[in-house]
């Protein structure tokens, strides 16, 4: 499953990275393999999405979100 | 000081300094960096610089690659003595992120928690001692925008730091290997070193090498994050919980309806207060000047100092300060509006919309702004992080037809020779004038789509935007901002502004002929043999020095090119002087005509009975006044924009480029409509 998949209010699981590119960025910001991240909000068009990462709340957009492997709690 | 983005960095920097901050670019970028002298009770004084806010020494784009430098070079100039690390106590892991590579630079470096009560709201507590204990440096606990703790933290800012002894990653020994390829790294210690060969590689470096140390960096973090673990469960204790009313607030902003639904009043509100509000200073400083301009006029003596003081120096002070008024009410208003964290909402509710036109979420306020003036609007760009968003809301918000237009459509729109009701029912006047504004809206969406496909950007890095909890705007930190944004507008637009603004005076002023030295001859006669009263020599005199100056030349010199557009040679100067500022249009039509600056009522007059020498009919038809209008929507005539463009991106590749664009699209968009009205009226 995808963290673009959850649905709202739902927490996973981060399992791993799929772009290498963007996996940097994406530690940095503290979204760690083994994170608990929950969909937070969702903007009204669907896109982009914002998550709850260790207390705050991170906002990306759905085609990054695809790259992220989650696994549902 | 260094620190992540929403820490708080800037408000502990405001306080601290005050008034006395400088800003100074960093050269090739548009980062800038401020700095500020500070002293101390017995004398001493520091001189403090406020790094722009980043998440780690990783550098995510070119431009924080060269911010970072000073940091990472010992030999740079503004290398550190004394690395303050303001984190959020509220989101301590992320935030010691950056910390912890830092300490591995070697670097005395001191650690400072600040928001702090707000980590206290949200039952967050830490050790300070044990947090002490482990790093090996001076931690201290704040609260800039409650003012708690500043005095100690002032304080810490002369002492001298200590090196941190915490070290949660073993850098690779570099120095041997680079010393058979005849590369010294012995002064550097290993973290260092790595990162100047992690700077030459992004710089240089084959992708494939790119791609190893990408993945090296990563393994860094991950082991940094690990260490922090560790550090955090023996000094603090978690919360995973944003602050409940942030919550709320959230529920309503970034609600489908009610959502959009307060952007579009706050939008009303911001838009409401540059238009209006500006209006009164505004005045008041067009009077000013005017009373200045006449006390001057009846002190000197006739004569070219006296026109140079009145028409070149005092007008070009005047087209600098004029735009003050507007540029602080507008940023008044965004610093607002990023201090309380309700601008990462706009972004968040906008970006999927705008990403449809190159831009993202930030780019809507900008645009917005455009439509009072384009100056503060591009210097408000500044908030969007992509530096490729960036880079197409600065080139197309000045197709948003500002209120400098809005004088010259009113002119136009006042002499167009319609007469009948548009669907029986509606008034040309108000259809027409919201047709350019339409224009102007959606030109400058089409530009942004075309425009996207043009400008690469080389480093799409993700679109990560942290939202930070809701919190009360500080008028202190609010105030700052709009003293120091006034400021870098005079300061670096200004001079460019006003130095135009001298050399227009000269091009109306003078000629290459003697034609005015004897016109003014004949005038002279003219009064003393009573052909003409005073008044009416000084209008004619006026009116033929304008067509026998440089302007004048280059007007007709240009009537070629603007020809096809229905524009004659008079249009043409009035084209060139509408440089200083649009509305300088209506000035000018008046010169021409001969008629006084504020007598809108006869350059109607004279305007609508003008005829066109060749078709016999009157000049200004139908197709000229809007092929004449659609032009000023879309052309770039303004001095000051092109300054300001140049002041934000720091190069004049991209104020010429526009320059260019707009024009091109101006011509075409006029020749279009002349001849496709031409066939139909």
């Amino acid at each position: 499953m995808k963290l673009a998949d959850l649905k709202k209010g739902q927490t996973a699981e981060i399992i791993s990275f799929e772009r290498d590119d963007l996996k940097l960025r994406f530690y940095e910001m503290g979204c760690l393999p083994g994170e608990k991240v929950t969909l937070e909000l969702v903007a009204p068009l669907g896109d982009p999405l914002a998550i709850n990462i260790s207390g705050y709340l991170l906002s990306l957009r759905k085609q990054d979100a695809k790259h992220i492997k989650v696994k549902l709690d | 000081m260094v620190g992540n983005p929403n820490c708080g960095k800037s408000t502990i920097f405001n306080i601290l300094t005050g008034l006395q901050q400088k800003t100074s670019n960093v050269p090739g970028t548009t980062i800038e960096i401020r700095n500020s002298k500070v002293s101390d009770k017995l004398g001493h004084t520091i001189r403090l610089y406020d790094l722009p806010g980043i998440y780690s020494i990783n550098p995510a784009s070119k431009d924080e690659l060269i911010a970072c430098e000073p940091l990472l070079d010992p030999e740079h100039p503004q290398h550190p003595d004394h690395i303050i690390v303001v984190v959020d106590a509220s989101n301590l892991k992320r935030n010691l992120l950056l910390f912890t590579q830092l300490a591995d630079l070697g670097l005395p470096i001191s650690l400072v928690l600040n928001m702090s009560d707000i980590a206290a709201h949200k039952g967050i507590t830490t050790d300070i001692g044990r947090l002490e204990r482990e790093l090996g440096v001076k931690v201290i606990e704040t609260s800039a925008r409650k003012a708690i703790n500043i005095d100690q933290l002032r304080v810490l800012a002369f002492e001298e730091g200590f090196k941190s002894h915490f070290h949660c990653y073993d850098p690779p020994d570099l120095k041997e290997f680079f010393k058979q390829s005849g590369i010294d790294l012995t002064k550097y210690n290993n973290y260092q070193a790595l990162q100047i060969v992690y700077k030459d590689t992004d710089i240089v470096g084959a992708k494939a090498h790119q791609k190893i140390f990408e993945e090296q960096r990563a393994a860094e973090v991950m082991l940094r994050y690990k260490a922090i673990d560790g550090l955090l469960l023996k000094s603090s204790t978690k919360a995973n919980t944003r602050k409940r009313l942030s919550l709320k607030i959230d529920k309503l902003a970034t609600h489908p309806v009610l959502g959009y639904m307060i952007f579009l009043f706050i939008l009303f509100v911001v838009f409401q207060s540059v238009f209006r509000l500006a209006e009164y200073p505004m005045g008041l400083i067009e009077e000013a000047f005017g009373m200045a301009g006449s006390f001057i006029s009846d002190v000197l003596p006739d004569g070219i100092f006296k026109s140079l003081m009145v028409n070149g120096i005092l007008a070009g002070m005047s087209g600098v300060i004029i735009f003050i008024p507007q540029i602080v009410i507008l940023f008044a208003f965004l610093a607002i509006l990023e201090d309380s964290g309700y601008m990462s909402r706009v972004s968040f509710i906008l970006d999927k919309i705008m990403r449809k036109f190159g831009m993202n979420g930030r780019s809507v306020l900008p645009l917005i702004s455009g439509a009072a003036c384009a100056i503060p609007a591009i210097m408000s760009t500044r908030t969007i992080e992509n530096k490729k968003d960036r880079l197409i809301t600065i080139m197309v918000t000045p197709f948003i037809s500002c209120s400098a237009r809005l004088p010259v459509y009113i002119l136009l729109i006042s002499i167009i020779p319609i007469h009948t009701k548009i669907f029986g029912v509606f008034n040309h006047q108000g259809f027409l004038l919201m047709a350019m504004y339409l224009l102007g809206v959606f030109t400058s969406l089409i530009a942004g789509i075309v425009l996207s496909r043009f400008i690469k950007s080389s480093d799409y890095t993700g679109f990560f935007m942290e939202m930070p909890d809701y919190q009360m705007p500080r008028l202190r930190n609010i105030a700052i901002t709009c003293f120091n944004k006034a400021k870098s507008f005079v300061w670096q637009a200004g001079k460019i502004i006003f130095l135009v603004c001298i050399a227009l005076w000269f091009l109306t002023s003078f000629g290459p002929t003697n034609k005015i030295n004897q016109l003014e001859k004949e005038v002279a006669l003219k009064i003393e043999t009573k052909q003409l009263n005073v008044e009416e020599a000084q209008l004619y005199l006026s009116s033929q020095k304008q067509q026998y100056s440089y302007a004048g030349y280059f007007g007709k010199a240009i009537e070629p090119l603007i020809k096809p557009l229905g524009f004659d040679w008079r249009i043409g100067i009035s084209l060139i002087t509408s440089f200083i500022a649009r509305e300088v249009f209506v000035g000018s039509m008046a010169t021409i005509y001969g008629v006084g600056e504020e007598d809108f009522v006869n350059i109607r007059k004279k305007m609508q009975a003008e005829i066109n020498p060749v078709t016999l009919k009157p000049m200004f038809s139908i197709p000229v006044c809007v092929s004449l209008m659609v032009f000023y929507a879309l052309a770039m005539q303004c001095v000051s924009t092109i300054a300001v463009v140049y002041k934000e991106t720091k190069s004049w590749k991209y104020p010429i480029l526009q320059f260019v664009l707009m024009s091109v699209t101006a011509w075409l968009g006029s020749w279009g409509t002349f001849n496709f009205l031409s066939y139909w009226f």
